[in-house]
């Protein structure tokens, strides 16, 4: 048999007319292609040379071929997609929703952010709040008042009344504290 | 992705950032409100702001006597070791003891005729100051003495003249900030 085709193809490639059984042959096979391109199943039982052939042929027609859908389908198929309504629900509402969503969301809580009144300040401590002043450290200037030119290089008589003044804040805040520093 | 989607995905990024800097903004108030003002709230009094004018008040005192004793540059030493007392931090006495003595300081190299010294140091002071104060009006106050001083010992009319001008200049900004302090002691004592 494998000679035999063997014999054909040399004929074949020799340039000579196929033969009535070469004609045949190829008749089954184109047979077998239009039926596996329409659906069919290709035979069960078919010899490993045919099946290269058949699946060759296949490929080829294939590429040869335009393949488009029947026109009848395909404005079946694009008169439903365009009944069909929007999508308002599922996945696809919700992507389309989604930049609007999140728009609302971002303007709401800038506009919140925005005028919101700051917290207020904390309150002093209750130990800071119930110091006296005079037991503060603090400018001198109510204490010395306007300095004279007079008196401009007299720092020595300042720094007495500040040191005194201090010293009597001093004594106070350990007196509160019991005595200790 | 059609017109509408990029027109809401804009407005998205354009919110978002606006959100952010809301934020920024708002906690950026957060934090000033927290955090106190640098003299803001004043400290107890306490041992070491005591120590520091005790000793200021002793070098004072020390400088008088050499002063009595004729010794104006051991008086001067005095004094300059006072701007060397370290004293608390943010204690406003502080300030109000260093500008005193720079005053002095400034007094008497003015007495000794060293005009530069004395412009050195009291010039020194008025920059560092950080509050306005009776003893920042007066160490312009000296300052005008100073300028004054020395256009008394310059030859070229034009100068002595300027000099004066800058004499004058300090001691309009020593009545200034006498007068702001003025009242707003004023406004303080005021029930």
């Amino acid at each position: 048999m494998t000679r035999d085709r063997d014999d054909q193809r040399l004929t074949e490639s020799d340039g000579g007319e196929p033969t009535a059984e070469e004609r045949v042959q190829a008749r089954s096979l184109a047979r077998l292609v239009d039926d596996l391109v329409a659906g069919a199943a290709p035979p069960p039982a078919l010899p490993a040379e045919d099946r290269a052939l058949l699946e060759t042929a296949t490929m080829i027609r294939a590429a040869l071929t335009e393949q488009r859908l029947d026109p009848a389908r395909r404005d079946e198929l694009f008169a439903r997609l365009e009944r069909r309504p929007p999508a308002t629900t599922g996945r696809g509402a919700w992507r389309r929703r989604a930049p609007w969503i999140v728009a609302a969301v971002a303007a709401a809580a800038a506009v919140i952010l925005a005028i919101r009144p700051p917290p207020p300040a904390p309150l002093p401590s209750a130990a800071q709040a119930e110091v006296p002043i005079t037991q503060q450290s603090r400018p001198a200037d109510p204490l010395i008042g306007e300095i004279p030119r007079a008196a401009s290089g007299d720092a020595r008589a300042r720094m007495d009344v500040i040191y005194a003044d201090r010293l009597a804040g001093y004594r106070s805040v350990l007196f509160r504290r019991g005595g200790r520093p | 992705m059609n017109a509408r989607a990029k027109l809401a995905w804009a407005i998205v990024i354009t919110l978002i950032a606006a959100l952010a800097l809301a934020s920024s903004t708002a906690c950026g108030r957060r934090q000033s409100a927290l955090t106190p003002p640098a003299d803001d709230p004043p400290a107890t009094l306490g041992e070491p702001l005591l120590i520091a004018l005790a000793q200021a008040k002793n070098f004072h005192h020390r400088a008088d006597v050499n002063l009595a004793d004729g010794n104006t540059e051991a008086a001067i030493q005095d004094v300059t070791n006072i701007l060397t007392i370290e004293f608390p931090a943010g204690a406003p006495e502080a300030e109000d003891t260093l500008l005193d003595a720079r005053a002095r300081l400034g007094k008497l190299y003015l007495g000794l005729g060293k005009l530069d010294e004395a412009e050195r140091i009291v010039d020194q002071g008025i920059a560092e100051a950080e509050r306005e104060s009776f003893f920042l009006a007066n160490l312009n106050t000296v300052q005008g003495e100073i300028r004054h001083a020395r256009a008394r010992t310059l030859t070229d009319p034009a100068a002595a003249t300027a000099e004066r001008h800058r004499a004058i200049e300090s001691l309009d900004r020593s009545i200034e900030i006498n007068k702001k302090l003025q009242k707003r002691l004023h406004e303080e004592a005021r029930p």
